[in-house]
């Protein structure tokens, strides 16, 4: 965008991801007895960090393109450990997202009572370390982040959330636990294997060619120690249990931001690190996302909980995503990170609107219990048929971007693939229609329900503010896509000279 | 002139505004001032369409900022101008099509390829960088577009007023308007679309409101079921229509429409896809070809997609008579009009199959409307068999034809459905139906819609009578109403260039479209009026509408299709003024549409194929006098056929079913009865063939396709359960010691949990340490 030029001796990342930290501290001093303030001092510094992550948005030079506000302190330096951060077309979109799912999700926080004070704490740690992953360009500090993020994210769930709670949050934790012990695999090799000994990722990617043969064995771990967290087949199923068990801010952060990680570690550390083996390995992972977005989709249309026909959405969405990753060229990776920012905000919206809106109201969330929903909450229901549409494509939402994009991406380089992932477009549809009809419209189920309190203005506000993403950015695309777009050319061309290298 | 040819982008512009407007402001608290806000603005949209045809008429083209006049439409192309590429690259400005081309294209390949006249307008503007191109959205306004645009307008207009009428009494009439406005636009937006990503945007945005419209009474279970089918059905060919775009895409690097290099209708490009090979052994243009056909088929409910047009008559008339009638599903045919050249660039093997699509959609469809008691659904099926004839038209290569036949079907179809409407408004009045009303409404308005029940209406109903007349002998074909021309110049096209195959079967079609119209023509309006003791539709899902009724009856009342009945009770026939206006203007198109163009060489003759730029079909006497006995012998059938409605309860409700039977019953009545003993009994079990085909087959396939891929959901379900979870299962149970460990530290204190993490990062610290030295 670059509307306007930010001064370069104001470390703008580190506040960024400061700016979740510090109110953990602040929250910690605070008595627990306060509970307005620690809940103002959480959605506050959350917004303040939104606005951070908007002003470096727009302060983004695309026609410069590359790393910007970059900033490099030694750490260890005798390890060639350093604190890099830097922000480029992919990060700064993600940035955003991250700061908008933690503002409203801040917000369905509200009517959290039980050990509120903890539970804040943990919330924005846990956004500290994603804000840090999106930042850091160091792999050593990319994990110290990682894991920050993964963490709390079992206490989260163990404590505040529903359904199966401990069990939901111990196979998640599992889950990701193994993806990263894989990941840290893929990076000492990397470490050892460049000869640098340094964790520098532009320098690596830039500098350091891995033999092939090296990168063929190292790539499958680093990659697949990622694409855990981005639900990827057969290492999904943490995913829809996690979504339905967590609490409604944490299943937003989960679904809109945490599988983003997953993706992001992909395609940064993965694929920008070993081109060659990237291309070794795409086309079957290609293959194995097929599974993600159609057998996703199908089993969404087989369930009767509400949050699990949006858990197993969110594998059948973020499947695309790393297909499109798989393609491996200019337009598909745009359309993946298009997607990681589509995704995210829809998929934040719908468990804004069945976690905070209907479930903490209910108590249920079994479809054949409810109905009748759009005449108790209109808000609700127009809610989460906004982000339906988005969901099932339709032109005028973010998602149709997203999907049209990959689909373009995909059909150059495996056109059967396409085809066949194409299939999940309209059982999308059908079981999307069938959640809005069966909740929305039908008839009441209980009466009770005719008598539920009415929704509160954090909850109108944070619908709102999603809502207005998901139909500005259908509506004019080109705001992250231009961003997007820059951010990926260095990677595509990594790939491409790897093709070119390797031949066909 | 310049003024409208300049904000021609305007028009889908003032229907977004009314949406915009009454979804988000108070305004639609009030139906009056929705409603007529609604209706001002479409008013508005008709008068730009209107202007910017008469500038496209004229042969006004807008290039530059600036108005040029080219002589006559037809010589336009030919003509070489380079195009003038503007420094400013995203602003808008206007580009010119260079047509250099023509005996290349020819030559490049057998078939002669569609000459399009350049286009009058085109204004694009930068909307999203994918990759290195930079995607453009624009308008494209050549006088195809300048027609279509005329005629969605002003039914969309006509439609609107009536629906002022119609939906009266419907609690949620500003939604509709919202509804059908937003739905307006986007078929607007379709019509003028310079590129086909902006066009499939504006397709599916029209799916969407078709499905909103469908299930617009969704307390029926019908009415949802029916939205359902629709937005499933039309899905199914949407997704194959967007690989075709994409594979378009990756093929040509763009979508614009246009000729220059990089656009679609490069004849170098053309010929390329015309003679390259994919991995199927089809050529390219033929694969892209057949996957946007099939956006075709779900949309316009062509064979085998058809299945959901006739149950979106669930819902309101006016959005039957609009969205599937004269807009949406029309739209497909739309498509393959505009993708012509790429239909045409692998000499033939695509369009055989859309003629083969098109002529059995006409027959079939024809042979279903036979053997309806619905007033609706006969239009219905009338509508899937004159969407065949068009989709055949092209298909044989009668381009002009085929989008003739698309506007002059689009006014006397809108006009009949609102006709129908009409009808069916009054019927509901009625003291009998009234009657069926208070136990449940579903019924009474099924019951109000079976022509058994009605009869006589002419003396009622007037002005809907001799309206519904008018459009009656248009979709019969009857000289010098508008379906005779556009239909005869299918049929002359056909038998011009020896399509022998598709000629006959569309004679047929034609036949058994005169049939059935006479017949419900007669049984509605002819007669005794038979609904005192009307046929009762059963519904079978009436114990559960009863129900429902108990619980919350007051939100149901008035969520329905019938309107100001209740206060109706002395003399109940009458005629709403907003609905008879709607009625005759689109009676007057009914009646003059055709003569835009007369196939004779007289002033004015030929007017719209060489607005075209279209080589003109010559008239053919003896194909025309063919047509006209074809449409008099179906006519005079349908005449004989439809006597047989003496009282609504000729037939027991149970043989509703089969038809068949019933004529063969009641054929006494026929006074010809060789005539009957043969081409009606013939009819009629075709009729009863296809039918079954339709619901016993067809529909059977659907929904087995559906319980189908719920079994393979529960199997998917059942093996991610078992298999793929439980492994992780086990896992997870062996760790559970540690879990409980875990669990066990769980002090509730903050502090001590961020102690635990920059522990563990101190610890990950060390290990690295540790390993590295």
């Amino acid at each position: 965008m670059h509307l306007f030029d930010i001064s370069p001796d104001v470390p703008w990342l580190s506040l960024t991801w400061l700016s979740t930290l510090i109110p953990c501290l602040l929250i910690m001093v605070v008595p627990s007895t306060q509970r307005e303030l620690i809940r103002w001092i959480g959605a506050g510094f959350s917004i303040l960090s939104l606005i951070l992550s908007l002003i470096l948005f727009f302060a983004y030079d695309p026609l410069q393109g590359g790393f910007q506000f970059v900033e490099r302190l030694p750490w260890m330096p005798q390890l060639g450990i350093n604190y890099i951060l830097g922000a480029d077309g992919i990060t700064l979109p993600m940035l955003v997202l991250n700061g908008f799912i933690i503002s409203t999700g801040a917000l369905m926080s509200w009517n959290i009572e039980n050990r509120l004070k903890e539970y804040w704490v943990l919330l924005l740690l846990l956004t500290t370390g994603v804000y840090g992953v999106f930042v850091s360009l160091d792999l050593f500090l990319f994990f110290v982040f990682y894991e920050l993020a993964v963490l709390p994210m079992y206490l989260l769930i163990g404590v505040w959330g529903s359904t199966r709670k401990e069990y939901g949050a111990m196979k998640l934790t599992m889950f990701l636990m193994a993806g990263s012990a894989l990941s840290i695999i893929g990076l000492l090799a990397i470490y050892f294997g460049s000869g640098l000994r340094t964790f520098d990722m532009p320098l690596l990617a830039e500098n350091v060619v891995f033999s092939r043969q090296f990168q063929i064995i190292f790539f499958p771990p680093l990659f697949i120690g990622f694409a855990v967290l981005a639900g990827m087949f057969p290492f999904h199923t943490w995913s829809p249990t996690g979504h339905v068990a967590a609490p409604t801010a944490v299943s937003m952060l989960h679904a809109g931001v945490l599988m983003k990680l997953g993706a992001y570690g992909c395609l940064r550390a993965a694929m920008w690190l070993m081109p060659d083996g990237a291309q070794q390995w795409l086309p079957i992972i290609a293959v194995m996302t097929i599974f993600n977005v159609v057998y996703g989709a199908t089993i969404a249309m087989a369930q009767r909980d509400f949050k699990f026909i949006i858990g197993y959405s969110s594998v059948s969405h973020m499947g695309l995503v790393v297909m499109a990753l798989a393609a491996g060229n200019q337009i598909g990776l745009t359309g993946a990170v298009l997607q990681m920012f589509a995704h995210g905000i829809m998929t934040g919206l719908f468990f804004a609107v069945v976690g905070r809106m209907i479930y903490e109201r209910t108590h249920t969330r079994q479809l054949p219990e409810l109905g009748g929903m759009a005449r108790v909450m209109p808000f609700a229901a127009y809610m989460f048929i906004l982000g339906g549409l988005s969901s099932m494509g339709m032109p005028g939402f973010a998602g149709f971007w997203a999907e049209f994009s990959i689909f373009i991406g995909v059909w150059e380089r495996y056109p059967l693939i396409a085809i066949i992932a194409a299939i999940s477009i309209p059982i999308t549809g059908a079981y999307i229609l069938r959640a809005v009809y069966q909740v929305f419209f039908d008839e009441v189920k209980d009466p009770e329900f005719l008598k539920l309190p009415k929704l509160t203005w954090q909850e109108y506000t944070g619908g709102i503010v999603l809502a207005i993403i998901l139909i500005g950015v259908g509506i004019y695309p080109a705001i992250l896509t231009e961003m997007i777009d820059v951010g990926v050319t260095p990677i595509v061309q990594q790939l491409h000279s790897a093709v070119v290298a390797v031949g066909p | 002139m310049a003024f409208f040819l300049q904000y021609a982008w305007l028009i889908p512009v003032f229907p977004v505004i009314s949406f915009a407007v009454i979804t988000l402001t108070p305004i639609r608290r009030s139906k009056l001032v929705s409603g007529w806000l609604a209706i001002g603005l479409m008013m508005v949209a008709t008068l730009f369409a209107l202007g910017l045809a008469f500038g496209v008429a004229q042969g006004l083209h807008w290039r530059d900022g600036q108005l040029i006049q080219v002589e006559a439409a037809g010589a336009a192309h030919g003509e070489e101008e380079d195009a003038a590429h503007g420094e400013e690259g995203a602003a808008v400005h206007g580009e010119e099509e260079d047509a250099a081309h023509g005996e290349e294209g020819d030559a490049a390949h057998g078939a002669a390829i569609i000459d399009f006249p350049k286009a009058n307008v085109i204004q694009r503007f930068a909307w999203a960088p994918t990759g290195d191109a930079v995607f453009e959205m624009g308008v494209y306004i050549d006088p195809l577009v300048a027609a279509v645009l005329v005629m969605v307008t002003i039914t969309a207009t006509c439609i609107h007023l009536f629906s002022l009428g119609y939906m009266a009494t419907n609690p949620r009439q500003s939604r509709f308007f919202s509804f059908i406005s937003l739905f307006a636009a986007a078929m607007l937006a379709m019509t003028m679309a310079d590129n086909l990503l902006l066009f499939f945007m504006a397709w599916e945005v029209m799916g969407l409101c078709s499905y909103l419209l469908i299930g617009f009474l969704f307390e029926r279970p019908q009415a949802y079921r029916a939205s359902l089918k629709a937005f499933i059905t039309t899905r199914i060919g949407d997704v194959l229509m967007l690989i075709g775009i994409v594979y378009l895409y990756t093929q040509a690097g763009s979508l614009a429409f246009g000729m220059r290099e990089g656009e679609v209708f490069n004849p170098e490009f053309l010929a390329r896809i015309g003679s390259e090979f994919n991995a199927l052994g089809m050529s390219h243009a033929t694969a892209i070809a057949l996957l946007l056909f099939a956006g075709t088929i779900g949309k316009s409910a062509q064979f085998p997609l058809h299945v959901w047009l006739p149950d979106a008559m669930e819902g309101p008339t006016p959005v039957s008579a609009l969205i599937h009638a004269a807009t949406m599903v029309s739209a497909g045919v739309f498509l393959v009009g505009r993708m012509f050249p790429i239909f045409q660039a692998d000499g033939g093997a695509a369009l055989f199959w859309v003629s083969v699509v098109g002529a059995f959609t006409a027959l079939f469809a024809a042979s279903i409307a036979v053997a309806q008691f619905d007033i609706k659904r006969i239009l219905a099926y009338s509508t899937l068999s004159q969407l065949g004839f068009m989709v055949a038209a092209l298909g044989i290569g009668g381009w002009v034809a085929g989008m003739f036949h698309l506007l002059t079907h689009a006014f006397f179809k809108a006009l009949l459905f609102l006709g129908s409407g009409s009808v069916i408004h009054a019927m509901e009045a009625t003291p009998a139906i009234e009657k069926i009303h208070h136990k449940d409404e579903y019924a009474a308005q099924q019951t109000a819609q079976d022509i058994r029940n009605m009869g006589d209406l002419r003396r009622r109903l007037p002005w809907t009578f001799w309206t519904y007349t008018a459009g009656y002998l248009a979709l019969a074909g009857i000289v010098p109403f508008a379906g005779f021309w556009s239909k005869d110049e299918i049929l002359a096209d056909a038998s011009l260039h020896g399509h022998w195959v598709v000629y006959i079967v569309l004679s047929v079609a034609a036949f058994l479209t005169a049939f059935y119209m006479t017949r419900q023509w007669r049984a509605v309006f002819f007669g005794e009026y038979r609904g005192e003791n009307p046929i009762e539709f059963v519904n079978p899902e009436a114990q559960a509408a009863h129900g429902h009724h108990d619980d919350h009856g007051h939100h149901d009342d008035h969520a329905h299709d019938s309107h100001a009945g209740h206060m109706n009770t002395g003399n109940h026939w009458h005629e709403n003024a907003p609905m008879t206006a709607a009625l005759v203007v689109l009676a007057s198109f009914a009646v003059t549409g055709g003569f835009f163009n007369l196939p004779f060489p007289i002033p004015g003759g030929h007017w719209l194929s060489s607005l075209w730029g279209q080589e003109a079909a010559k008239f053919n006497v003896v194909v025309a006098g063919m047509s006209l006995l074809i449409a008099g012998v179906g006519i005079a059938a349908g005449w004989f056929y439809a006597n047989a409605f003496k009282t609504a309860h000729d037939r027991d409700p149970l043989d509703a079913r089969v038809p068949a039977l019933f004529n063969v019953l009641n054929r006494k009545y026929m006074i010809d009865e060789i005539y009957a003993a043969t081409v009606g009994n013939l009819t009629s079990a075709l009729a009863v063939i296809w039918s079954w085909i339709d619901r016993q087959i067809l529909d059977r396939i659907v929904n087995g396709t559906g319980i189908f891929t719920f079994f393979l959901s529960r199997m998917n379900f059942i093996v991610d359960d078992t298999v793929l979870n439980d492994g992780p299962d086990a896992v997870a149970d062996g760790t559970v010691a540690s879990g409980k460990a875990v669990r066990r530290s769980q002090t509730g204190k903050a502090q001590d949990y961020l102690e635990m993490l920059f522990a563990g990062v101190v610890v990950l610290a060390l290990v690295f340490l540790y390993v590295f030295q």
